[in-house]
């Protein structure tokens, strides 16, 4: 059985006006995502690839087309529709990690955690197994000040998953780690979507990652130019950048 | 290069203060408001002393005046020979009553004086009208108070009624007198001349009215040397021997002059402390919005020093926005202080009375104004800007610097709240954020508690005096008419008011100045005889016995002055007579510090005046009292009739315009509170930006954002409210303690106390403040660019 669409984009184009500047951040973009897919969209910088990843993610609005996403049209939501639009289906991984400082590691999770409405206990186990999933459990206690870059990233994508979402959205999530940190946190969000089935959508200028990828978008000037589907993707290990 | 550098970064100034224009405008209005306070009551205070000081040299004021039952004008030619005497003007006075209306009387001060020639001590300035004519018989000149409560004007006819006859005059002129610019109508109170009027009458019409040919009984000097005084003192008191003399009274010692002196110095110093204080304030403001920005701009600093530019070059940049704050604030402070000077002095000198209004530019007040505004500035900008040598580019251009620089703990009282009750990791956030920035958390809660502070200490200070007049007229003074007669009168006499119609109940009662003596220390006070069991006249004793026969009963200020303890014998000196009595009792009394209580029985017995008295306490019904009034004033020998409410109304009318300036605080401490609730918000809200953009992309809603800083808001407003209204209490009661010192003394004793309804005013107040700041928040959040800002790590 077919996996149904997760996202859909039709003609959908974005401008940005800077100053008296009009920017086309996006050109006619049509896209469709599969449930369960690891997309990877490529592009240099200023080739659109976080703006699309942002109107996917409901933080931004299209200036003409339409953004579909798990069966909700984004377009004529209010901003407090799309609030609770990304807190029911998204999860978001950002390149500067962007934890709460004066929480702890387990509280920035439980933080998101508190937002899927399950009964206290519940969440403190779930928080707790998420933290071991990310390999973090015992620096659970610990503040954002006290980690490195690698695990405050770790900590980061536990809290994107921690509302169990639909689409799990990765604005360059390596881009300020080193190699080993990065690989690690790529395998993280390999097997979320190996393991539980997770749609992912990760941004990056890295070419090297978009390996590990089912499906790799490429973007330039605002436009898509290649989409390539990926059969054998290649595990994380054997990744070299 | 580095010309072209210096250039750009005066560019980076003025770009970096128009992105922050709300933050930057509202700490130029902070240091305008404490400068202009500071400039305007200084340069005020300055006029006023000069206005009066002027008015009182123009108007002769006397340097001593003697008063005296009775003397012949010829003793004048005497005092006149006298070596430092420069001159002398005799005056006969009496109280009487004035008919305001037909159905209206009220009591008054009639003053002869010389109709051929202006008086050459105590002089009067005539504002309609004019001067009496030579040989004026019934003419009259009114002290202006009167005139204006009444818009009597020249040319109008006037009503004395004088020992039960009514007398009509011609008003022949409206003056000014520097003796009444604030006119007394009790040892304590201070008539606006509603309810008591100062008449100047020709001498010879005076005393040929009441039978005085060429009596006099004030005998008005001034010296040539006022530091030989006491001498000049000594030898007119020998000259005046035989008759006598009541009391002489130096003019710096009459009560209006101290009244009018203590206003002015009690004005200047709230103004010096509310600026001082308000400046603290803006120190601290400025001291905020570096850190924060220094903060945010840790990346360019470490650019410039990446760069090559010199420590003292970028700390003298950062120096510059309170530099220019200083600049703009202290100089639009320092022109509208100009204006608001005079506006100030011509209000104050207008409500007083005083004849003239000397208004002038200080230049010294107004250079140290502006040096005060811009060093208050500097101080606070010091050490955020000393900060910067403490940042190292390698680590400040760091792209999760703010993960790292915000080292986040588990606070105490989470951790004690955690023991009660189950926190939400949300209301965590709240919580942890107060302490986040110790620094800036404390500054907050002590502006706030600061402005606070300005607001409920003048409160305090207003509500004091409307307290103590409100408290005197309830438990103290209960009678609803208070009549004096100018002679004694036999008890039996003036108890046969009772039989008039509508009198519920009449106590008859004693009055009389005196001097008590113990030990080496003399006090003027005065003497009040009353019923034992008086119900009209309330007496609070406060250690000792009974109210009873045998002994004196004094206030706590004679205790304290002259060192009492209860069952000493004190001296009683009055009529010549020294007469030695024993302290029974200490009293509290809140109108005239310095009185004492005796039963009727035993002031008539140290009196020697039999069953006499000079005075009456009624009650009477409603709606009774102007027939009453009528028909006391047609007594013989009624001295004065004193309405309860009206005395109270005019007590309260007079406060307030003497609580102008207070208000005029009032309004600056609000504006003080307004911008440090707001300037602290909105650095909370605008530093948080990233996180609150992550939040809100994690799908938490806005109204849960802003309710937790309004929750963190008023864990900050608390303590805040706490500590403002304690320091509040304490200020206020030090101004009333301190520099009341001198009323207290004289006047009127005030207890300090503070309106319930105006605390909840302010708290209301801040409240609204909080509440308009976090509308503001909430739309600033709302128009948080996502996108943009969850590419930001900055904090």
């Amino acid at each position: 059985m077919p996996n149904k669409n997760i996202v859909k984009l039709m003609n959908v184009s974005k401008t940005y006006k800077v100053g008296k500047t009009e920017v086309k951040a996006l050109r006619n973009i049509n896209l469709e995502i599969d449930e369960g897919e690891f997309v990877v969209i490529l592009g240099p910088s200023g080739s659109g690839k976080t703006t699309l990843l942002n109107l996917i993610g409901g933080i931004d609005r299209p200036t003409s087309g339409d953004v579909i996403v798990n069966g909700v049209k984004l377009n004529n939501l209010s901003d407090e529709q799309l609030t609770e639009f990304r807190r029911k289906n998204i999860g978001f991984v950002f390149q500067f990690f962007n934890l709460i400082p004066t929480l702890t590691a387990k509280e920035n999770v439980m933080l998101a955690a508190e937002l899927s409405k399950r009964d206290g206990e519940d969440l403190e186990k779930i928080v707790d197994s998420l933290l071991s999933f990310v390999g973090l459990k015992d620096f659970a206690n610990r503040f954002p000040s006290e980690l490195s870059g690698g695990q405050q990233q770790r900590i980061a994508i536990a809290r994107a998953i921690a509302k169990d979402p639909a689409l799990l959205l990765c604005d360059e999530p390596t881009g300020e780690l080193d190699v080993e940190a990065g690989k690690r946190v790529l395998s993280l969000l390999k097997s979320l979507n190996e393991e539980k089935g997770k749609t992912i959508i990760l941004v990056t200028h890295n070419t090297v990652i978009a390996d590990i990828a089912t499906l790799v978008i490429r973007l330039k000037d605002g436009e898509i130019s290649e989409v390539k589907r990926v059969d054998n993707p290649i595990g994380v290990d054997e990744l070299s950048w | 290069m580095i010309l072209m550098s210096y250039k750009t970064l005066r560019k980076k100034l003025f770009r970096d203060i128009f992105s922050r224009k709300a933050q930057f405008l509202i700490l130029c209005v902070t240091v305008i408001v404490g400068i202009l306070t500071y400039s305007s009551l200084t340069m005020a205070t300055y006029n006023l002393e000069n206005s009066y000081e002027y008015a009182y040299k123009e108007l002769k004021y006397a340097d001593f005046t003697i008063y005296l039952e009775a003397a012949p004008q010829s003793i004048l030619k005497q005092i006149e020979e006298i070596t430092n005497v420069k001159n002398v003007e005799g005056r006969l006075s009496i109280e009487a009553g004035i008919e305001v209306s037909e159905d209206r009387q009220i009591s008054g001060l009639i003053i002869g004086i010389n109709s051929s020639r202006k008086p050459r001590v105590n002089d009067i300035v005539i504002l309609d009208g004019e001067y009496f004519h030579d040989g004026d018989k019934n003419a009259c000149i009114l002290e202006q108070h009167i005139a204006k409560a009444y818009g009597y004007k020249a040319g109008d006819q006037f009503t004395l009624i004088i020992n039960g006859s009514k007398i009509n005059l011609l008003i022949r002129g409206i003056a000014a007198s520097a003796e009444f610019l604030i006119t007394f109508s009790e040892v304590f109170q201070i008539s606006s001349g509603y309810t008591y009027g100062v008449v100047f009458v020709p001498l010879d019409f005076l005393q040929s009215r009441l039978g005085l040919f060429n009596i006099i009984n004030e005998i008005c000097v001034t010296v040539q040397d006022k530091s030989l005084i006491e001498q000049t003192i000594n030898e007119v008191e020998s000259v005046l021997k035989s008759y006598n003399v009541i009391k002489i009274v130096k003019g710096e010692d009459q009560p209006g002059y101290k009244a009018l002196k203590w206003d002015i110095e009690g004005f200047y110093e709230i103004a010096e402390m509310f600026t001082m204080l308000i400046l603290l304030v803006a120190a601290m403001e400025i001291y905020i919005m570096l850190k924060r920005l220094i903060i945010s701009q840790r990346k360019e600093i470490g650019i410039l020093k990446a760069m090559g530019y010199k420590r003292k070059q970028i700390i003298f940049h950062y120096l510059s926005y309170a530099i220019l704050i200083g600049l703009i604030g202290s100089t639009i402070g320092v022109l509208i202080s100009i204006k608001f000077s005079q506006v100030t002095t011509y209000y104050y000198t207008s409500v007083l009375g005083i004849p003239f209004h000397l208004t002038k530019i200080y230049p010294e007040v107004l250079i140290t104004s502006f040096l005060i505004g811009e060093l208050s500035c500097i101080i606070g900008a010091i050490l955020p800007c000393l900060e910067t040598l403490k940042m190292y580019p390698s680590e400040i251009m760091k792209p999760y610097l703010s993960t790292l620089m915000i080292k986040g703990r588990v606070p105490l009282i989470e951790k004690i709240l955690q023991k009660f009750f189950k926190l939400s990791t949300f209301s965590k956030i709240s919580i942890r954020n107060l302490f986040r920035n110790n620094v800036r958390t404390l500054s907050t809660i002590l502006g706030i508690s600061l402005s606070l502070m300005l607001i409920v200490s003048m409160f305090g200070v207003m509500d004091s005096f409307y307290n103590t007049i409100e408290v005197g007229y309830k438990d103290y003074e209960k009678w609803d008419i208070r009549v004096r007669f100018s002679t004694w009168k036999a008890t039996n006499e003036v108890l046969q008011i009772k039989e008039w119609e509508g009198i519920i109940k009449v106590e008859p009662f004693i009055v009389t100045e005196a001097s008590i003596e113990y030990g080496n220390e003399v006090l003027d006070c005065l003497i009040i005889g009353i019923p034992q069991n008086s119900t009209l006249r309330g007496l609070k004793i406060v250690k000792g016995s009974e109210f009873q026969s045998g002994g004196i009963f004094v206030t706590k200020d004679i205790v304290k002055k002259l060192n009492l303890d209860i069952g000493k014998n004190i001296t009683i000196k009055i009529f010549n007579r020294n007469i030695s009595i024993k302290l029974f009792g200490i009293c509290e009394e809140l109108f005239y510090a310095r009185t004492c209580f005796l039963t009727i029985n035993t002031a008539q017995k140290i009196l020697g005046i039999g069953e006499s008295v000079n005075g009456a306490y009624i009650k009477s019904e409603t709606g009774k009292l102007s027939n009453i009034r009528k028909k006391l004033y047609n007594l013989p020998n009624v001295e004065r009739v004193d309405v309860k409410e009206e005395s109270r109304k005019e007590w309260l009318d007079v406060m307030r315009e003497f609580t102008v300036f207070p208000y005029v605080m009032l309004i600056m401490g609000l504006l003080i509170a307004f911008s440090v609730t707001f300037n602290t918000l909105t650095i909370n809200v605008i530093e948080r930006n990233y996180e609150h953009a992550t939040l809100l992309t994690m799908g938490i809603p806005i109204k849960k954002i802003t309710r937790a800083l309004f929750i963190e808001t008023i864990l900050m407003i608390i303590p805040a409210i706490i500590l403002g209204m304690g320091l509040g209490f304490m200020v206020s009661y030090y101004f009333l303690e301190v520099f009341t010192e001198q009323l207290t003394e004289e006047f009127i004793v005030l207890k300090p106390y503070i309106n319930p309804l105006n605390i909840t005013q302010t708290i209301i107040f801040l409240i609204a403040v909080i509440i308009i700041t976090h509308y503001i928040s909430k739309k600033q959040i709302r128009k948080i660019n996502l996108s943009k800002l969850i590419k930001e790590a900055v904090v």
